[in-house]
C-alpha cells in the first residue's frame, strides 16, 4: 500500500497539476484582494475573455497555436537534455524563409503556393535550429547560449528584409512585405463564428505524433540514454551528434510552422514584431508540462485563454496590463513549485 | 422672449440628458503605458480631457497593444463592448483600423497621423513642428559649442519636420548652430535612447532634443550629462527642472471632445483634422529657468508671429544639407511637402534614410 505504483502514478498525474491550480488560484486571489479588485469577479472575467464568446474562442485559439507549438520545439530537443531557448528565432526565421516562396511568386495557384511556402518555412526553421544543434555536436558549444543569441539574429533579418527590400512602397513608410494573397493562407475553419485555420487540428496531430514516436518508440530511450548518461548510450551504439542535429531541426521546423502561420494568418504580413514573443511563452509551457508532449496540449491553451483575456481584463475591470504578466508569473511559480515539492518528496 | 429662452433652455437640458442617457462608449488603443510621461499620456491626457468635459461619455483603453494584429483583435473587443468610437492612437495602427472600418460601418474611427480616410474613418494631427521651431530657439541661445543632438525613432516625415524645425529655429538665432541626429530605430527602446545620449554628449554635444515615445530616458539620461534638454509629447519639466529649457506637448483633448460631440450629433465627417499653435493642439511647453528673459520674449513674440500667420516655419531661404536651395527667399515650402518631408536643412548632421 505504501509503495502502491497506482497510487504514485496518481500523485504524479493528478496531484501536481490540482495542487499547482489550486495555489495558483488561491496566489492569484491574494494577489488581487490585496489590490482591491474582487478575486471573484475577476476570474469570471477572465474565464469570460478566454472562453466566453465566439470572439474570444477564437483569440484564444489564434494564441494557442503559436504557443503549442513553440512548446513542441522546446520539449523536443528538452528530452534529450537540450536546453533550447531557440523557437523565437526559429519561428522568425521560418516565417521569412516561407514569405520568400510567397514574394517569388505571388500568383501561383494555392495548389503550388501553400506547399511551396510550407515547404521553405519548414526548412528555414530546421536551419535556425540545426546551427545550435551542429555547433553543440560538433564543437560542445552551449546550446541555451546559442540559440538565444539566434533569435536576436533571426528577429533582425526579418527587420532588414522588412525595412529594406521586401518593404511594400504602398504602404507608406510602413514596414512590413505586401498583404500576402489568399492563395498562401492556410485554409480557415469556421464553427459558429468561431474561426481558426488548419494549422491549428495539424499541430495538435504533430503534438500527438511526437508523443507517440517519443514515448512509444525506441527514440524515446535513446534519447532518454543521451540526457542522463551519454557515455553509455555511446556503448550502446546511439550516437550523440546525429541525435541532437535532427532532434534541434525537428524542433525548428515546429517553430518554423508557427512562424509562417503568423505571417499568413494572423499577420497576413511579414513585419517586425510577429510573434508577441510566442517563442517564450511556448518555452515556459513546455517547462510546465514538464515536456510531455500531451500536457503541453492543455497548457498551450490555458496560456492562450489567459494572454487573450489580458484585453478584457483592460477594458471591464480596468485592469492595469501589468496584471495578466502577474498572473502568468504566478502560474509558473505555483506549477514549477508544486512539481519541485513534489519530486523532492519523492526522494526523501 | 423669455418663453424662447426657456425653450431653448429646456432643449439644451434635454439634449444633455439625452447625451447623457445615451452614454455614448468611447475607446482608445495605446502602443505604449499611458503613463509614459509621453506620447501615449499625451493621448490619455486627451481621454481624461473628454471623460470630464462630454456629458454621459463612457471611456475605456488597453495598453500596451503592439503595432500587429493584436490591434485587431484589441479594438474588435472594445467593438464588441459596446464602444461606438474608437481611437486608434499609434502610427502603426492604421493598415488594422482601415482593415476593420469597413468590417464595422457603424463604428467611427479616428487614427492619430494617418495620410488615409475611410468613410468611417477620420485622422488628428497637429504641426508640432511650430512649438519646435520656438524650442529651436531656446536651444540654439542655450547651446556653447553650438551642437545640438536629437533622439529619432525612424525617419518619417513628422520626425524630419521636428528635426529641420528645431534646425531652422536654432540658426535663426545662432548661424553656426548644427543638430546631430541618432536614430533608434524604435518607439520605446529606452536602453538605445540612453545610449544615444551618451553618445552625443561624448561628441560635443550640449542640448538634446528627442521624438520616441517615451522622452524620460532621454531626459534622465541629459540630466545625468549635465546637458539642457527640450522635451516632446507631454510636459515633463518636473523630471529636470535646471536644465529643461522648454519643447512642445500635444493637447489632444478638445479635438477629441468635439470628435465625441459631432458623432453623438451626427454630424461628423470624414477628414484630416490638423491642429497646430493657434488651434492650441500643439502647445509650446513652459520655460525652465535656464532660458533668460530675453529669449523668453523673443521666442513668445516669434510664437505669436506664427499664431497670427506672419511667420511660416518653412518660409524661405532654406538650403537642404548639401547645399542646395530648397526654397528661394520670399518663397514657402508647399504644404504637401512638409507633409512628405525627405530632406534635411544646412546644418542637420545625419542621413534621412
Amino acid at each position: 500500500m505504501k509503495n502502491s505504483p497506482i497510487l504514485t502514478l496518481l500523485a504524479d498525474r493528478l496531484m501536481v497539476p490540482l495542487l499547482g491550480t489550486t495555489v495558483f488560484i488561491a496566489l492569484a486571489a491574494a494577489f488581487f484582494h490585496f489590490n482591491g479588485y474582487p478575486p471573484g469577479k475577476i476570474f469570471v472575467q477572465i474565464l469570460k475573455g478566454a472562453f466566453g464568446d465566439a470572439f474570444s474562442i477564437t483569440t484564444t485559439l489564434g494564441k494557442t497555436l503559436p504557443i503549442l507549438l513553440c512548446a513542441l520545439a522546446t520539449a523536443l530537443p528538452a528530452r534529450m537534455g537540450l536546453i533550447s531557448v531557440g523557437a523565437e528565432g526559429q519561428l522568425y526565421f521560418g516565417a521569412l524563409a516561407g514569405t520568400a516562396a510567397v514574394l517569388a511568386h505571388p500568383e501561383a495557384s494555392a495548389w503550388l503556393m501553400l506547399p511551396a511556402m510550407l515547404a521553405l518555412a519548414l526548412l528555414g526553421g530546421a536551419l535556425w535550429g540545426a546551427i545550435p544543434g551542429v555547433l553543440r555536436a560538433a564543437l560542445g558549444v552551449n546550446e541555451t547560449i546559442v540559440t538565444i543569441l539566434l533569435n536576436y539574429l533571426a528577429i533582425k533579418l526579418v527587420e532588414y528584409a522588412v525595412y529594406g527590400p521586401w518593404k511594400d512602397p504602398s504602404n507608406l513608410g510602413w514596414p512590413a512585405t505586401m498583404a500576402f494573397p489568399g492563395t498562401a493562407q492556410f485554409p480557415a475553419i469556421a464553427c459558429d463564428g468561431v474561426a481558426s485555420n488548419w494549422a491549428l487540428p495539424f499541430a495538435v496531430v504533430l503534438a500527438l505524433a511526437l508523443f507517440v514516436l517519443v514515448e512509444k518508440s525506441r527514440l524515446g530511450s535513446a534519447l532518454a540514454l543521451l540526457r542522463s548518461n551519454p557515455r553509455v548510450a555511446r556503448l550502446a551504439g546511439i550516437r550523440y551528434a546525429p541525435h541532437c542535429i535532427a532532434v534541434m531541426a525537428l524542433a525548428g521546423m515546429l517553430a518554423g510552422l508557427a512562424g509562417i502561420v503568423q505571417a499568413a494568418n494572423v499577420q497576413n504580413h511579414l513585419q517586425p514584431d510577429l510573434s508577441s514573443g510566442y517563442g517564450y511563452v511556448g518555452f515556459l509551457v513546455a517547462w510546465l508540462a514538464g515536456q510531455s508532449f500531451l500536457r503541453i496540449i492543455p497548457l498551450a491553451l490555458v496560456m492562450g485563454g489567459l494572454l487573450s483575456a489580458a484585453d478584457a481584463l483592460q477594458l471591464f475591470a480596468q485592469l492595469p496590463y501589468a496584471n495578466t504578466l502577474v498572473l502568468q508569473a504566478l502560474l509558473f511559480i505555483s506549477v514549477l513549485g508544486v512539481g519541485a515539492a513534489r519530486s523532492k518528496w519523492r526522494r526523501a | 422672449m423669455s418663453k424662447y429662452f426657456l425653450s431653448l433652455l429646456c432643449a439644451l437640458a434635454l439634449g444633455v440628458a439625452a447625451s447623457a442617457q445615451a452614454g455614448i462608449k468611447v475607446g482608445y488603443v495605446y502602443v505604449g503605458a499611458k503613463s509614459d510621461g509621453g506620447y501615449n499620456q499625451a493621448q490619455d491626457t486627451g481621454r481624461l480631457y473628454v471623460q470630464k468635459t462630454v456629458p454621459g461619455v463612457a471611456t475605456n483603453f488597453l495598453e500596451n497593444v503592439p503595432e500587429n494584429a493584436q490591434v485587431t483583435q484589441a479594438m474588435e473587443r472594445m467593438i464588441g463592448a459596446g464602444d461606438k468610437i474608437i481611437f486608434a492612437t499609434s502610427y502603426g495602427y492604421l493598415p488594422y483600423a482601415l482593415e476593420l472600418a469597413k468590417k464595422y460601418p457603424q463604428v467611427t474611427f479616428m487614427h492619430c497621423g494617418g495620410a488615409k480616410l475611410a468613410p468611417n474613418l477620420g485622422t488628428y494631427f497637429a504641426d508640432m513642428f511650430e512649438a519646435m521651431y520656438l524650442s529651436g530657439i531656446a536651444a540654439g541661445k542655450a547651446t556653447k559649442t553650438g551642437r545640438i543632438g536629437f533622439v529619432a525613432a525612424h525617419p518619417i516625415p513628422q520626425i524630419l519636420q521636428d528635426i529641420n524645425a528645431i534646425a531652422l529655429g536654432a540658426q535663426s538665432v545662432n548661424p553656426k548652430a548644427t543638430v546631430t541626429v541618432v536614430y533608434t530605430g524604435a518607439w520605446n527602446d529606452p536602453a538605445k535612447d540612453v545610449a544615444a545620449v551618451n553618445t552625443l554628449v561624448d561628441q560635443g554635444i550640449d542640448v538634446v532634443g528627442m521624438h520616441v515615445d517615451s522622452p524620460v530616458p532621454v531626459i534622465e539620461a541629459a540630466k545625468k550629462r549635465g546637458i539642457k534638454v527640450i522635451g516632446y509629447h507631454f510636459n515633463d519639466e518636473s523630471f529636470y527642472p535646471q536644465g529643461w529649457l522648454t519643447g512642445g506637448y500635444w493637447n489632444w483633448g478638445p479635438i477629441m471632445a468635439a470628435v465625441v460631440r459631432s458623432v453623438e450629433a451626427g454630424t461628423w465627417k470624414s477628414q484630416p483634422i490638423y491642429g497646430n499653435l493657434k488651434s492650441g493642439a500643439a502647445k509650446l511647453a513652459p520655460f525652465g529657468p535656464a532660458v533668460d528673459a530675453q529669449t523668453r520674449k523673443l521666442i513668445l513674440d516669434k510664437e505669436k508671429a506664427i499664431e497670427d500667420g506672419k511667420l511660416n516655419v518653412w518660409a524661405g531661404p532654406i538650403y537642404a544639407q548639401d547645399g542646395k536651395l530648397m526654397v528661394p527667399k520670399g518663397g514657402v515650402l508647399p504644404r504637401g511637402q512638409v507633409d512628405a518631408m525627405s530632406f534635411f536643412v544646412k546644418g542637420v548632421i545625419g542621413n534621412t534614410q
